[in-house]
């Protein structure tokens, strides 16, 4: 065997595992605001949802990605080479846990009652507000509200993008935003009361 | 291999706290039960251990430490005198009962010394007593030998992992985790174990154990010693699940296991009531004392609760009390983690013996509100969970390694529930009403492994970790029903079953199981 620093070996495969994460991130914008919590021990887990009571089980899913290294490419084209193979599997493994991501949201948005069947319309204001009607809104503690993320195609963005400036100049939708923040801060007061050890 | 770590074992080994018990564990593996080890006081007699045969004959050893010459002999000729020639004087031993009286060291014995053993002998058989038989250090090393057996770790690995602890600096703590994969590699399949054997396998998971904990008993680093002993008994009591039948056999085993733990959190509590011990040191004190004070306090508490729990209380409980509510007034616990929980619980399980039920109140709150604001909040990391353990949490240079960048700890809990339904069990409504809105920001989670064996393993491998969110609102009667009925939902183990006193010591050194469920069945067996 020809000289080697094994220890050295493993600190570098560890910084390329970070750098996979980071990349990871970057690919799905949105699970990087996601906090993660490490499951130590078991096979499987459920939790109960807040609104419903309801528990649900679930058990792990793998993401995978491949990576290809030539041990034939020299040096610096090795690390480039590397550096690209890293991103790609980010790439892959962004895609499928966004996938994921939006599989169980969809699934509990079925189950909640809460989707939207646009019915072939474009996107539009009154869509954005039934939504937002039928959303848990959580407040601050100077009461005011933590709005949910909207995830759109890059395609709608694109075509939306123009309305939204009329949409925040328009008195009359932000009138009724400001009725469904108001109806929503009552909502969240209430759940808030209920915070209460009675009896 | 193994018998060249024996043998450098044995020789560094004192008797008291070096070879006595994995000595004992031996006997055991020969069939014999251990009727009484002393306390090297006056009464010991010149006899160290008295053992009894299957046939019913008796056997007391006087164990010693290094080479016999004669001068180092006629030293101790006074004990052996009194090992051969006194009586067994023992409770349970029917008086004037025969007994082999042996003189055991792990050093040599010279010529000199063995023809004066010869000719002392002769007289004493000439009066009627039986002759001294001594064990010297190449028949015990044989005597380990064959109770070791082929109970070894298997892989390389597991053999390099055994080593790294034998040779490990053992002022430093445990490595829990490295200690419970090589036992649990030492016996890989317990259905395997053929039931002739099971009193020697047992035997040879201590003794093994033995080897790696006797450094640290050497070096009075009584808490990981403690904490090795909690996890040799946690592996026997794992292969006691399949072999429940064969308890006769096996549990003398646990039983030596759990002298050693509690001799080595006596020998603990000893120094830990002398104020000389806490004379502050330059370096790190900082860092270090919160969290010194706190596994103090919570392994003495501890030995008050296991000795409660044998309904033979600890004979300095009260200076323990005196000292934890000082050690409290001033402050001086810290909770770096829901690995702390255990040990908070241990803590007002001994205030509340002792009638101290506000100031075990008081710590329960604190446990309490401090985990709601932590991981209630929106921003931070929040409490580690009981997976992350305080020498690991408290290292600064594994500061940048240890957390995931966007893991978090908020919004939910492990450590909470045991307090949250400890404090309604006993009634403190007005307390839990005001931190309820904080409470129901935080879910309780609890792992449930799948049976027990799964139980009392290190990292389980099967099993649900199970989330649950408290009452919005929450009816004050549902709540105390649901904490009354907790103990219910205690796993069925034999380690609640038949060893309820090792439950806290089990926790302390598994806080990822500690859930309220077995913090209720504490409180039960206590009331």
């Amino acid at each position: 065997m020809l000289p080697d620093l094994p220890k050295v070996r493993r600190w570098a495969a560890k910084q390329a595992a970070k750098t996979l994460r980071r990349y990871a991130l970057e690919h799905a914008p949105l699970m990087a605001q996601i906090g993660t919590h490490h499951h130590h021990e078991g096979d499987r887990y459920s939790f109960q949802l807040h609104d419903s009571g309801r528990i649900q089980k679930q058990t792990f899913k793998t993401v995978s990605a491949k990576m290809v290294l030539k041990t034939a490419t020299p040096q610096p084209a090795r690390s480039e080479e590397m550096d690209q193979q890293l991103r790609q599997a980010a790439s892959e493994i962004a895609k499928q846990q966004s996938r994921m991501l939006f599989t169980t949201i969809n699934e509990a948005v079925k189950a909640t009652g809460n989707a939207i069947d646009a019915r072939g319309r474009e996107f539009d204001v009154a869509m954005f507000h039934e939504a937002l009607r039928g959303l848990w809104i959580e407040f601050d503690e100077n009461e005011q509200p933590i709005l949910p993320t909207i995830v759109l195609h890059p395609d709608t963005l694109k075509a939306i993008a123009p309305r939204v400036k009329a949409w925040e100049a328009d008195p009359a939708v932000q009138t009724e935003f400001a009725e469904i923040i108001r109806l929503k801060r009552l909502e969240w007061r209430a759940r808030e009361s209920n915070r209460a050890l009675v009896g | 291999m193994l018998a060249r770590v024996i043998e450098h074992w044995l020789d560094s080994a004192s008797e008291r706290g070096g070879y006595e018990g994995p000595f004992c564990q031996a006997l055991v593996a020969r069939r014999q039960r251990i009727v009484f080890r002393s306390s090297h006081g006056a009464m010991e007699q010149g006899k160290d251990i008295i053992a009894c045969d299957t046939t019913g004959l008796y056997h007391a050893y006087q164990l010693k430490q290094g080479h016999l010459t004669l001068p180092a002999y006629r030293e101790i000729e006074p004990e052996i005198i009194e090992l051969v020639e006194y009586p067994l004087m023992h409770p349970g031993i029917p008086p004037g009962a025969p007994f082999v009286p042996y003189l055991v060291t792990n050093g040599n014995l010279r010529d000199p010394t063995r023809l004066h053993i010869i000719q002392r002998n002769q007289g004493w058989a000439a009066r009627g007593f039986r002759p001294l038989t001594v064990i010297d250090r190449d028949q015990l090393l044989s005597i380990f030998l064959e109770t070791q057996g082929d109970v070894l770790p298997t892989t390389p690995a597991d053999f390099a992992m055994f080593f790294g602890l034998y040779l490990a600096d053992s002022t430093e703590p445990l490595r829990k985790a490295d200690l419970a994969t090589v036992l649990a590699s030492v016996v890989a399949a317990p259905e395997s174990i053929k039931k002739a054997e099971i009193r020697r396998v047992f035997a040879a998971v201590a003794v093994l154990a033995g080897y790696v904990l006797s450094g640290f008993q050497r070096q009075s680093n009584h808490v990981a010693a403690a904490e090795g002993w909690m996890l040799v008994i946690a592996r026997l009591l794992s292969l006691g699940e399949s072999a429940r039948i064969y308890e006769p056999a096996w549990a003398p085993t646990v039983q030596l296991c759990e002298q050693a733990w509690a001799t080595s959190v006596e020998a603990l509590a000893e120094e830990a009531l002398s104020p000389a011990s806490w004379a502050a040191r330059y370096f790190g004190e900082d860092i270090i004392h919160g969290w010194r004070v706190t596994v103090t306090l919570g392994y003495l508490s501890a030995l008050t609760v296991y000795y409660r729990m044998i309904d033979s209380p600890y004979p300095r409980e009260g200076d323990i009390f005196t000292f934890v509510t000082d050690r409290l007034q001033k402050r001086e616990v810290f909770y770096w983690g829901e690995s702390a929980a255990p040990y908070f619980f241990a803590i007002c399980q001994l205030l509340s013996l002792h009638g101290a039920t506000g100031m075990a109140r008081d710590l329960a709150v604190n446990v309490v509100s401090l985990t709601a604001r932590l991981n209630g909040g929106r921003v931070g990391l929040g409490v580690p969970d009981p997976y992350y353990l305080a020498e690991d949490l408290l290292d600064p240079t594994r500061e940048d390694e240890l957390f995931g960048e966007q893991q978090t700890f908020r919004g939910s809990s492990f450590g909470m529930r045991p307090f949250v339904e400890a404090l309604a069990r006993n009634g403190w409504k007005q307390t839990l009403r005001r931190l309820w809105p904080d409470i129901t920001r935080v879910d309780y989670s609890e792992y449930a492994p799948d049976g027990p064996t799964e139980f009392y393993t290190w990292r389980s491998t099967k099993g649900s970790l199970d989330t649950r969110c408290w009452g919005q609102p929450q009816d004050w009667t549902a709540l105390v029903a649901q904490s009354n009925g907790s103990a219910a939902n205690a796993p069925g183990t034999l380690l609640t079953e038949r060893f309820p006193q090792l439950v806290v010591p089990f926790f302390l050194v598994h806080p990822h199981r500690f859930t309220a469920a077995l913090a209720h069945f504490v409180e039960d067996r206590l009331r």
